[in-house]
């Protein structure tokens, strides 16, 4: 924008008559201005990225515990949410010291005090004696989509101490999923929805940290580093800001929540046998679950199911082995239909096995 | 369509405010009028940005998963058949890459954009650019999405990864940027978005939902199955570009196989970015072979490019199929001449050719090819060729040494006819002989191997009989065994014998050795590893530092350098036979099987190596050794055997005989 001279004779008489001219616009511009506020953000209300790190750094913490042996790093990252000190981060070996030691953005030290565990979802939630602490807000939370630019706060390697803020990464939301992850041979308790992102979160120390949208609001915490499941690749993953709010509601407020896996159980589990249908011997690890045997006048008998079909789905879940057929299963009640897709001679084939007819 | 135009943020409202209202207004503050603003990108838009992308290439891009079949389990990154694919015929095909794909032809289901599933089956494979072409059981046409224009793939521009690994009714994606066009020999977009498991076989997408390319996993080097995977997430990864998968489509969907292309020809490994492309060895039934050209030959055009390097003529035939032909411009002495080859997917291991005879070992001055032994049943035995004649050219080409009559034979191979001359007094013959295969038995007995020379004038001579070597880089002690009768003018054969001290003590071994050492002019080197429990890979390093000592302070013939392995010594000396190929001859080893994980190259036709495997016979071990060298034999190495039935035995007194005898003879033609 360049500001032009305008000291010229005539100017004032000239401006003075715009003036009452485009009042209106005048208004709109001055309303305009007022909205803005002090910060400096454009007309749509948006700051730049330098300005949204400031404020969100005060906010997240450096914490140091236990560990320093091998690879177990005695460090990690975590997030203020009250203004009386309550910290979110991840419920990991690190905490098992006395004291854990927690240092804000600016080199303040305290001492935290572990004041509960949410185990399923792997999360604590630790104070400190701090009054008036900037921290993140646990309401009115954004729903990203993928694609969306996200910030990532983290203390990855422990690269920042005393009064340096964490380090700061820029990225996208990859995919909102299912967590499939696992550490070493054991699966992670938490099997509800994450959000998958493409900047590189799954470091030593990350954990904890917090995942913001590119305004600064609070999307969700990196959780602990665990390998795909499936195929074994780091997860760069964060839990959703609204399971962090049902961990505090769990921890701090005493408030019994269920499980976020607690599965309704069923009075009387569905069972293979129930519908007539016999797999294969169920010998390896993952045994594909081919139809050995269909019994005369069952429900799989009447409905089609034939020797060697393939089962790819129960009821719209994909299934690989005979194992999981089983479990899906048992999750229904005995009288309930169930829709089942089968391959077939490389066809797909649904077939619906309706509830037994009363006796 | 008009693409979202980035529009750097000067902020304020393009209505733009006249004088006085102008100053009032900025004297309020509130307006970003530096170019300060103009750095930040401007996020709302670009989220937009990236999610029209997406959502235009999204109904393109499916989920994959294969059913039955085994997991790879040999990294802890593992296929478990669920990954993405893309589009390529609207009647039904679509685009993968090979990972969770396994070979067996397992079945395979497909979840298309708007959730309906189908089977699918493998039509075909492109193996050069890891990609697999499926068809689905489909009666809709499916929306096939628009590549990007070659002269539109532009580094810096934005790259969207997008898969249906994960995301099940929105894709999973991931950012970045084109960081190079034309990797990997010309076959890959090259991307810093996080390529990974999440979304291989999927689309890397342009700004404007056009594809740029298919997802693989590739590596910088290396083209085995799962190379590519262990760089994901890195800021390296690779996509094979859209417009050529359309290009090869039609043929893959006709169930045709693809592989890389492969010329035939071999250069000096060292310098492959300086030196030119001049030819050390071309395999005969190789398109390159059968186009004429010969050894010495220097490649200057290929397709119309110049190539000024052996990388840069790697570069221009990398990219090109087997099927393919390449028009090549050859540089022969002043001579220019243009060929054009076409290329093959294999070649059949090379099998050096073998007339029967073994040469007199003369002083090194010698320029003269006397025969000392003629193998009984041998072509050269059959047309006639007696000890004591003479071989004067071998294929029209004179010949003065022994290494030149190799360097003839190393262009034939077993089954081709070879034009020899040989002289006796005034005699000369002229036979054309059918080459066979080298021997894998070893005569019982030979003729020595030189005559007696006369009176040595000169005085010094290197330490001669036994001699403690310490090298200044290593701690590993050695000794060598030098004959006490060393004499500069024979060219002795080199053995490193290569074992753990408690398995068979050094000082034993050369007393076992020396008398042969003696008989038939060999140095014996044993160096020691440094942990007496085990050789350690790293140590391959010493063991050849320890042969080119020897090699500069002694004449050595290099048709018999050898690396002698007992037990745990037996794959280190694998190892420092298959690391030196261009000075190690002979690989001697006893009662020592090969690990799996090493891999056996193909016969080189300049690099020869014969391979004498001891061991019993029976049992486990047997059997695992019998496996081993049937490795060898695979890949065209002639290899022979000896039965040694104790196991913790060291090879006894006979059947060492008969190894020296294998060492003599690897001079043989």
């Amino acid at each position: 924008m360049r500001i032009q001279n305008h000291y010229r004779s005539g100017f004032l008489r000239l401006a003075m008559g715009r003036v009452i001219a485009s009042a209106r616009r005048a208004a709109m511009v001055c309303l305009v201005v007022a909205c803005s506020g002090i910060s400096t953000t454009d007309a749509r209300g948006i700051a730049p990225l330098t300005e949204i790190a400031a404020s969100v750094q005060p906010k997240v913490v450096k914490i140091y515990g236990a560990g320093g042996y091998r690879r177990l790093e005695a460090y990690q990252t975590g997030l203020l949410f009250s203004d009386a000190g309550h910290i979110l981060t991840v419920w990991s070996y690190v905490l098992d010291a006395d004291p854990v030691v927690v240092v804000l953005k600016d080199g303040r030290r305290y001492e935290g005090e572990l004041l509960g565990v949410d185990p399923v979802r792997e999360i604590a939630v630790l104070k400190i004696d701090a009054d008036n602490v900037a921290h993140f807000r646990l309401e009115d939370l954004p729903r990203p989509a993928p694609g969306h630019a996200i910030l990532a706060f983290v203390n990855a390697f422990g690269v920042a101490t005393g009064n340096e803020a964490v380090s700061v990464l820029q990225g996208r939301v990859s995919a909102i999923t299912r967590l499939q992850g696992r550490s070493g041979a054991h699966r992670s308790p938490y099997r509800g929805d994450v959000f998958v992102v493409d900047a590189i979160t799954s470091n030593p120390g990350a954990a904890g940290g917090a995942i913001t949208d590119s305004q600064g609001r609070l999307l969700g915490m990196v959780g602990r580093e665990l390998r795909d499941a499936a195929n074994g690749t780091w997860l760069n993953y964060a839990l959703p800001a609204e399971q962090l709010s049902q961990a505090v509601d769990t921890i701090v407020q005493a408030k019994p929540t269920p499980d976020t896996n607690d599965q309704w159980e069923p009075e009387n589990p569905l069972t293979l046998a129930a519908l007539g249908i016999v797999l294969v011997p169920d010998i390896v690890d993952r045994t594909p679950p081919f139809v050995d045997g269909v019994r005369p006048g069952t429900r799989a008998a009447r409905v089609g199911i034939l020797p060697d079909d393939l089962i790819v789905f129960v009821n719209d879940q994909f299934v690989r082995s005979c194992h999981e057929v089983v479990q899906n299963l048992a999750e229904l009640e005995a009288e309930q239909a169930v829709t089942v897709s089968v391959l077939r001679d490389n066809q797909l084939v649904v077939l619906t096995l309706e509830s037994p007819s009363p006796e | 369509m008009t693409p979202p135009i980035h529009q750097p943020t000067y902020g304020a409202p393009h209505t733009q405010p006249h004088g006085l209202i102008f100053v009032v207004a900025c004297c309020l503050g509130g307006f970003v009028v530096s170019p300060a603003g103009a750095e930040t990108p401007d996020i709302a838009r670009e989220d937009e940005a990236v999610a029209r992308a997406v959502q235009i290439v999204a109904p393109s891009v499916v989920k994959i998963r294969s059913l039955t079949g085994p997991d790879l389990e040999e990294t802890p990154v593992r296929g478990t058949g669920q990954t993405s694919g893309v589009v390529v015929g609207d009647d039904g095909f679509v685009i993968t890459s090979d990972f969770g794909l396994p070979d067996v032809p397992a079945s395979v289901l497909v979840t298309l954009a708007d959730g309906t599933q189908s089977a699918a089956q493998i039509i075909s494979r492109d193996h050069s650019r890891h990609l697999v072409l499926l068809e689905l059981a489909i009666d809709r046409p499916l929306p096939v999405p628009t590549a990007t224009p070659d002269a539109d793939v532009r580094v810096g521009a934005w790259a969207i990864a997008v898969g249906r690994t994960v995301g099940e009714e929105v894709p999973n994606v991931a950012v970045g940027i084109v960081s190079a066009v034309d990797r990997l020999h010309g076959k890959a977009i090259q991307s810093d978005a996080k390529i990974s498991p999440l979304n291989y076989g999927g689309a890397l997408t342009d700004i404007y939902g056009r594809v740029l390319g298919v997802l693989v996993p590739l590596a910088p080097q290396g083209s085995q199955r799962m190379a590519g995977v262990e760089w994901y997430d890195s800021g390296v990864g690779f996509a094979i570009p859209m417009t050529h998968v359309f290009q090869i489509v039609e043929k893959l969907k006709a169930g045709t196989d693809l592989h890389a292309g492969i010329l035939g020809v071999s250069f000096d490994s060292r310098g492959a970015y300086v030196s030119a492309p001049k030819l050390a060895a071309v395999l005969p039934n190789s398109p390159a072979g059968e186009a004429g050209l010969r050894i010495g030959d220097v490649i200057t055009e290929a397709d119309g490019r110049p190539v000024e390097t052996v990388m840069q003529l790697r570069n221009a035939i990398g990219r090109r199929y087997a099927g393919e032909k390449v028009r090549l411009v050859v540089a022969r002495g002043a001579q220019q001449l243009m060929r054009e080859v076409e290329l093959v997917d294999r070649l059949r291991p090379f099998e050096h050719a073998f007339l029967g005879l073994l040469p007199i070992r003369g002083p090194a001055s010698s320029s003269d090819v006397t025969v000392r032994f003629v193998y009984s049943g041998s072509p050269a035995e059959q047309a006639g060729i007696k000890p004591g004649d003479h071989v004067v050219s071998v294929n029209n080409r004179p010949v003065q040494s022994i290494g030149d009559v190799i360097e003839q034979l190393n262009t034939v191979q077993a089954g081709d006819e070879v034009a020899l001359v040989a002289r006796r007094g005034e005699l000369v013959q002229r036979p054309r002989l059918m080459a066979v295969g080298l021997p894998a038995g070893i005569p019982r007995s030979l003729p020595p191997a030189r005559g007696t020379l006369p009176e040595r004038t000169a005085t010094d001579r290197p330490p001669v009989g036994v001699v403690p070597l310490r090298l200044p880089e290593y701690a590993n002690a050695c000794t060598l065994y030098v004959p006490e009768d060393y004499d500069a003018r024979v060219r002795y054969g080199v053995v490193l014998a290569l074992m753990l001290p408690d398995q068979l003590d050094p000082e034993r071994l050369r007393n076992l050795w020396r008398p042969f050492c003696d008989a038939t002019d060999i140095i014996l080197a044993v160096p020691q590893p440094t942990d007496a429990r085990a050789w350690r890979p790293a140590e391959v390093r010493l063991v050849r530092r320890v042969l080119d000592h020897v090699r500069d302070h002694y004449e050595t013939d290099p048709h018999r350098i050898v690396v002698h392995g007992y037990r745990a010594g037996g794959a280190m000396a694998c190892l420092v036979a298959l690391s030196s190929r261009e000075a190690v001859r002979g690989l001697s080893i006893v009662h020592a099987a090969l690990p799996d994980s090493l891999v056996i190259p193909a016969n080189d036709p300049v690099q020869r190596l014969a391979v004498l495997g001891a061991h019993s016979g029976e049992g486990r071990q047997g059997r695992a050794i019998a496996q081993s060298l049937q490795r060898f034999r695979d890949q065209g190495y002639p290899v022979s055997t000896q039965q040694v039935s104790d196991p913790e035995q060291y090879v006894p007194q006979e059947e060492l005989g008969e190894l020296i005898r294998w060492i003599d003879t690897l001079d043989r033609f």
